[in-house]
């Protein structure tokens, strides 16, 4: 066994890491949590966190200024969930196939103007520095690990509590989940189920653009094409283990990066195995733990919702 | 399967760009009939290889027809509704 595989430096440096690298998984999970429960798939998640990452990189290179991009992040992501809604709500269109061309779409948009507007030399921006939390951060093995990180880091878990109560303790949540579980008895109740779920395909829009820029100007300071490669749908899935609950969707991101942290480190590091092979971790991973996760009973109740949703009906006599 | 038997002759690693997901798309446009599937797989295929011929002759960027495809693929499903809906209320 090779020496810095028993260094506790070794361990600390990945899950730091995996932390920093958590955030953008979890604003656009959490986003994708508020949205389910309206009844909503948003299948074009991938693409929603591309797009926030475009605008948020523009926005920050434009004005130079960090609270410029998120907020041209979180535009650029309702934009897309705005066209999104359109189609899925008041067009009452397939939601996956919908999903699949606004990924499609967003793909296809972002690289054409990035490549139009930045030719040959790719431009850099300033990075949100690291703000070390007072006293917390002091703290031995902890500090380093959840205490040394970004703001936008720190947002990203603040918005865990938050959605939890913004579901589970609040009228509009109440709404929420029931224009997911029984739209009729909304209607019934006189609130405009359509405008429920409006507003939740908004707040997913604004959160996974958050997290697509948590990507490009939080953590990698540059735009590339396809910048969330595949993100999107490992959202998807950690959304759906998490079983819609804001908590279990933390737990989720948290564990999925850390296999494709320690898989990079590894290969760094030259452990003495096939690159191929190291690289299978994280999906090997990943579907171990769909298997439990989706034999419940909550999931076959979810998804058989979603599916009716789904059948290009819509939900109301309106 | 056809990919690697009859276009590359050879296993490449990352042969397959996005085509599964363009395959659900072809799919569902199809209506799920096979006939229907074969018009649309068609369409789509010639709009991805033309995107990449045009990018050789004319230097345009092939991203342009992913903007193209999401953009038909959009209305042709916002739009496809407004059918239906005609057609209950007839």
């Amino acid at each position: 066994m090779p020496d810095y595989l028993t260094e506790l430096t070794f361990y600390v440096a990945l899950l730091t890491a995996a932390v920093r690298s958590a955030a953008p998984l979890l604003f656009a999970a959490i986003g994708e949590t508020i949205c389910e429960h309206a009844g909503m798939a948003n299948i074009g998640l991938e693409g929603t966190m591309l797009m926030g990452a475009w605008a948020g990189f523009m926005g920050m290179y434009f004005s130079d200024s960090g609270l410029v991009g998120l907020a041209a992040a979180m535009l650029g992501g309702m934009a897309m969930t705005v066209v999104l809604g359109y189609v899925c709500i008041s067009r009452g269109a397939n939601q996956i196939i919908s999903g699949i061309v606004i990924t499609i779409f967003s793909v296809g948009f972002t690289s054409l103007m990035y490549r139009h507007m930045f030719r040959g030399a790719p431009p850099s921006i300033n990075s949100f520095e690291t703000y070390p939390i007072p006293y917390l951060s002091a703290l031995p093995i902890v500090g380093r690990i959840l205490f040394r990180q970004t703001l936008l880091v720190y947002a990203a878990f603040l918005t865990v509590p938050v959605a939890s109560l913004l579901i589970y303790r609040t009228g509009f949540g109440l709404c929420l989940r029931a224009a997911g579980e029984l739209p009729a008895a909304v209607d019934t109740a006189g609130v405009n189920v359509l405008g429920i779920r409006y507003a939740a395909m908004l707040i997913c829009g604004a959160m996974a653009g958050l997290g697509g820029a948590a990507l490009s100007i939080g953590q990698l300071n540059e735009f590339t094409d396809n910048l969330t490669a595949g993100r999107g749908y490992i959202v998807l899935a950690i959304v759906l283990l998490g079983r819609w609950q804001p908590f279990k969707v933390l737990l989720g991101t948290l564990f999925s990066p850390a296999p494709m942290r320690l898989q990079l480190r590894l290969q760094v590091l030259g452990f003495p195995v096939a690159n191929e092979v190291l690289g299978m971790i994280p999906y090997v991973l990943a579907i171990t733990a769909m298997v439990p996760g989706c034999a419940g009973f909550a999931c076959r109740r979810r998804w058989a919702g979603l599916t009716v949703a789904n059948n290009g009906v819509r939900p109301l006599p309106t | 399967m056809i990919q690697v038997a009859a276009i590359h002759h050879d296993l490449l690693e990352g042969m397959s760009p996005g085509y599964g997901f363009t395959a659900v798309v072809a799919a569902l446009l199809g209506r799920l009939s096979p006939w229907g599937i074969l018009l649309a797989s068609f369409g789509l295929a010639a709009l991805q290889v033309g995107g990449e011929s045009m990018q050789r002759t004319t230097g345009i960027e092939s991203a342009t027809v992913f903007v193209i495809e999401g953009l038909i693929l959009l209305f042709l499903l916002a739009g496809r509704v407004i059918g239906r809906e005609r057609l209950q209320i007839a």
